[in-house]
């Protein structure tokens, strides 16, 4: 790959990105509507804002343009690339994929008109396997499951005759988040462990916190029995792997769950907070995630740089999706900046 | 001329014949059917009222669409059978309906014996096949338990325990090793299934089984299909069991197909013929859909040709008291075009479509785009070698059904019969003799010559324009109009005024008078116009009119210069074809006229053929649509679309 082809690509497309002026304007827009008006007519979200009217929006509608961009910055990117390379890329447009099928399948459990989260689809039409169109007038779960014949997703979906609210949709979505990973560490499998070995290194890192994470919260408040947390616990990790993986499994309390925890002391960040251990969880997560790709995105050269920037266009748009949050919730800039990914000290 | 004209037929019959006329309208075909219904509510569809026709009168107060009425089913299903039973080979074939009627019921008793015939043999198949897939399942799902010496009897029967046989993703295996041990069951990995999946058999109690189970479901466990507790030996005794039954099978299939074969065959002929007739049945519908019917007659509407107005007559003549009238087209309905050109013309069709399909009442402007446009583009392009070249590309590309290609093989025509004017071959100008000029010793004639090509192509541009504009009455632009009998006389005048200025001649003064008093004509239209036809003198205000129509005066005679030197480039292009071969041929001589050489007047002349001959096809197009287009076709109409686009055509359970 002409990685300094794409090095030009990505600085020019990175200059463009939100600055730390552009969030404190955001921060203090008074309204959805002033948000609008400074994103169409400051931003390179401009694009996707077109044909929409400022005065009547609702949150949704102003989030959806962002991703619809991001999916066009994939997309234009994917274009520079070949091989493994290419399909590290594409897996972040399946990210998008599968977080749309998820909500259709919620639609279909709650018994929901699909039609209404079409507008809320995000996916790249040129790369996607998943009929979106036809899924949309899918009349019932086995139509549904038919449709996706020839994707994956089918394998997964077939053998769930029906597909309650209660019983089955917490592992139907399990199941396709726990393949989305396994795809994405088979392709890293893949890479050239020696020129992509820091890429390699954050995403076995993203992998060790998403298994404790799942620990963590399958103990606390889904109180999961040891075989379904190790049936869903996701695999490619650097310090948790196997057997920490069934030594999380025996867990039995969360004293014990905390004492483990002293063994990685890297992650105890996230666990280590009383008061605000659940509700910053995420947040805390991603902050650490943020600024590890920032620094990817300085010193790498290769893929790394690509993965890094991408991943930092997202985390723009959650913080800018954050702060249109607050705007419902009255929040005052000190209280948003909280819940922001990244930090403004 | 060239657009057909057109009649609007409006046809009312009795309801039981309605099949067999719908019958006759879809083997006829060249008619395009319009909606009944709102023909008669717009008054349109008018019968004389007579003693006679009190019926049909009366029947315009009951109507109904025809779409609430039609029926194939019957004939669409028996169409799909008999073509099931031939394994979709069976197409509608026009030409086997030689006869005007038919009688339904043999075509109906037919179809029912060779059904009958076939479908016994053919059921069988089907059902062997459907074993012979449910074989090869339970074989796969048998051979998995291969090594158990215990019975499936025994298996299926255990008192405490029970088993499933099923596979997970490679991922999920190593996942389900993770709980071997504490799973409340045995597992044993007994295969894969070639598709990146693991099979294990789960062994377990019966009182842990909601529990196994759950388990498994969140590692995506699939059963294997093909058990069967009617299978009771050893798994591999039923393997060999199965096996056996599959050879038998396969066997009786040879003899079967075999048989099937030889009654298609047999039946072959008829089957055709039954398909065909049944096929234009189970297409009645999309005729139907348009007609009205009342209790007792039906209505259908439709344009057709005028010369085809004999045909429609015999036909409605076998019908008793039927009713066929025949209406010109009048300006509330605007009649659909039929262009008709001759075999030399008929392609370049295809071109004045890419602009707008010529109105009803418009000049068809196919022929004169035909004829400049094969000498504009020779003209640019005249080189017998390549010409061939091109020649074969169109006829190739006019093979694989691209429309294109035909234009293309005119043009290579022209371009090949130029070729011999210039005498150039392949860019070579010295293996030919010249019949007419070398472009490139005499470029000052070639130039001019264009202009002068260019000058009468104008004129004869001014000719369509003034009678396309005559034809629809429109006084104002086709007499005193800058494209009507003013602008073309102004035109003229200018022309003469500067050919005599160059010559010194007398007649400079009086062409000079000649074209202000046109101009002066172009620019007071609306009002002399208006006076003519005894109407208010302006359209809207004096002031706007004259503010609109100076500008347009001042754009006109730019436009008369500007088109008329637009064709020069028809000159330079024939130019620019033997400059840019001579670049090659230079470049030939430099590297020392080998191989090398020779490969360079190749790549040349490749390089020509693309580029040049993509240029000038544009060019032409050009000077077509902006410089003679604009001046005199509107391409506002649309065009005539016959019943089925393509002979043998059908849409069986289609809709139009």
């Amino acid at each position: 790959m002409n990685h300094a082809c794409i090095n030009t690509k990505l600085s020019a497309m990175r200059s463009q990105m939100l600055k730390e002026k552009d969030f404190e304007y955001l921060m203090n827009a008074k309204d959805l509507t002033e948000i609008f008006d400074y994103l169409n007519t400051h931003t390179y979200y401009e694009t996707f804002f077109k044909g929409l009217d400022g005065s009547h929006l609702h949150r949704a509608e102003l989030e959806v343009p962002l991703l619809r961009e991001r999916i066009y910055e994939i997309e234009k990117i994917v274009h520079y690339l070949q091989g493994t390379e290419k399909q590290m890329v594409l897996q972040l447009l399946a990210r998008h994929e599968v977080e749309s099928l998820r909500l259709l399948i919620r639609g279909i459990a709650g018994d929901d008109d699909l039609l209404n989260i079409e507008q809320h689809l995000i996916y790249s039409e040129k790369y996607t396997k998943i009929p979106f169109e036809k899924l949309l007038k899918a009349g019932s779960w086995d139509d549904f499951k038919e449709l996706l014949k020839g994707t994956d997703y089918y394998r997964i979906l077939e053998i769930y005759s029906t597909l309650s609210l209660e019983e089955d949709l917490f592992a139907v979505e399990k199941s396709i988040e726990r393949y989305y990973y396994d795809e994405v560490n088979k392709t890293v499998e893949k890479l050239d462990h020696k020129k992509n070995s820091d890429l390699i290194e954050i995403i076995q890192k993203e992998n060790d916190i998403l298994n404790l994470i799942w620990f963590y919260r399958g103990k606390k408040f889904y109180h999961l029995s040891r075989e379904e947390l190790l049936a869903y616990a996701f695999q490619g990790g650097l310090k948790i792997k196997e057997s920490n993986i069934r030594k999380l499994g025996e867990i039995k309390s969360m004293e014990a769950f905390h004492e483990m925890m002293k063994n990685f002391s890297e992650y105890a960040f996230l666990f280590n907070h009383t008061k605000t251990l659940d509700l910053y969880m995420e947040r805390r997560r991603e902050r650490y995630f943020y600024y590890m790709y920032l620094e990817m995105y300085q010193k790498n050269k290769g893929l790394g740089k690509v993965v890094a920037f991408l991943r930092l266009t997202r985390f723009e748009i959650d913080d800018i999706k954050s702060i249109i949050e607050s705007k419902r919730y009255r929040m005052t800039v000190e209280e948003t900046k909280k819940y922001l990914i990244r930090s403004f000290d | 001329m060239a657009i057909d004209n057109i009649l609007m037929m409006n046809v009312v019959g009795k309801t039981e014949n309605v099949d067999r006329f719908a019958k006759d309208i879809f083997l006829f075909n060249d008619i395009q059917l319009v909606d009944a219904m709102s023909e008669i509510d717009s008054g349109r569809f008018i019968l004389p009222v007579t003693q006679n026709n009190i019926s049909e009168l009366l029947g315009f107060s009951q109507l109904m669409t025809g779409e609430s009425l039609v029926d194939e089913k019957l004939f669409v299903s028996k169409v799909e059978k008999l073509n099931e039973l031939y394994d979709n080979t069976l197409t509608f074939e026009e030409k086997l309906l030689t006869k005007r009627t038919y009688d339904l019921n043999e075509i109906l008793s037919t179809e029912k014996s060779i059904e009958k015939e076939l479908i016994e043999n053919y059921t069988e198949i089907n059902n062997f096949k459907a074993r012979l897939t449910e074989i090869s399942k339970s074989i796969t799902a048998y051979s998995y338990l291969r090594e158990i010496d215990a019975t499936m009897e025994e298996l299926n029967n255990m008192q405490h325990f029970s088993h499933i046989v099923g596979s997970i993703s490679k991922n999920n295996a190593n996942r389900l090793k993770r709980i071997y041990d504490s799973v409340t069951s045995l597992l044993f990995h007994v295969g894969d299934t070639g598709t990146n999946e693991e099979v294990f058999i789960v062994i377990s109690p019966k009182d842990f089984e909601i529990e196994t189970k759950r388990v498994l479901k969140a590692l995506n466990f699939k059963a294997i299909e093909g058990f069967d507790p009617e299978y009771k030996e050893t798994p591999q005794k039923v393997v060999l069991q199965l096996s056996r039954e599959k050879a038998k099978i396969e066997q009786k299939l040879k003899k079967l197909n075999a048989m099937l074969i030889q009654n298609r065959a047999d039946n072959l002929q008829e089957a055709r013929r039954v398909f065909s007739v049944l096929s234009v049945y189970a297409n009645l519908n999309i005729i139907k859909r348009f007609m009205a019917f009342s209790d007792e007659n039906f209505y259908c509407s439709g344009w057709i040709s005028k010369q085809d107005r004999k045909k429609m007559e015999c036909i409605a003549q076998e019908y008793p008291e039927m009713i066929i009238l025949f209406n010109e087209p009048d300006k509330s309905n605007e009649p659909p075009t039929k262009l008709k050109n001759n075999w030399l013309f008929k392609p370049f069709e295809s071109l004045v479509k890419m602009y707008g399909v010529p109105a009803y009442n418009e000049l068809d402007p196919t022929p004169f785009l035909s004829i400049t446009y094969l000498v504009c583009f020779g003209y640019m392009f005249g080189d017998v070698g390549q010409g061939i070249v091109l020649l074969l590309a169109g006829i190739l590309t006019a093979k694989k059904g691209i429309e294109l290609g035909r234009v293309v093989q005119r043009m290579a025509c022209s371009s090949i019969l130029f070729g011999f004017l210039y005498g150039s071959i392949f860019g070579n100008e010295n293996l030919l003799p010249q019949l007419w000029i070398k472009p490139f010793d005499n470029i000052n004639t070639i130039l001019y010559t264009a202009v002068g090509l260019g000058i009468l192509i104008l004129l004869v541009a001014y000719g369509y324009s003034i009678i396309n504009k005559l034809k629809v009455k429109d006084i104002r632009e086709g007499v005193f109009g800058k494209n009507g009998i003013a602008g073309f006389v102004l035109y003229l005048s200018i022309l003469l005024a500067a050919a005599s200025a160059y010559f010194k001649s007398v007649f400079t003064t009086p062409m000079i008078i000649s074209a202000v008093i046109m101009a002066a004509l172009v620019l007071f239209r609306e009002p002399i116009a208006n006076t003519i036809q005894h109407k208010k003198l302006y359209d809207h205000s004096a002031g706007d009119y004259y503010v609109e129509v100076g500008f347009e005066m001042f754009e006109m005679l730019l436009a008369m210069l500007s088109n008329t030197l637009s064709f020069i480039r028809v000159g330079a292009f024939a130019l620019t074809h033997v400059g840019m071969f001579l670049a090659f041929e230079t470049l030939a001589h430099m590297v020392g006229d080998g191989v090398a050489g020779i490969i360079i007047l190749i790549f040349g002349n490749v390089f020509i053929i693309a580029l040049e001959g993509l240029i000038d096809f544009i060019q032409c197009l050009r000077l077509q649509f902006y410089e003679l287009f604009s001046k005199y076709y509107s391409g506002t109409g649309y065009e005539f679309s016959a019943l089925r686009k393509k002979k043998n055509q059908m849409f069986v359970g289609d809709k139009i």
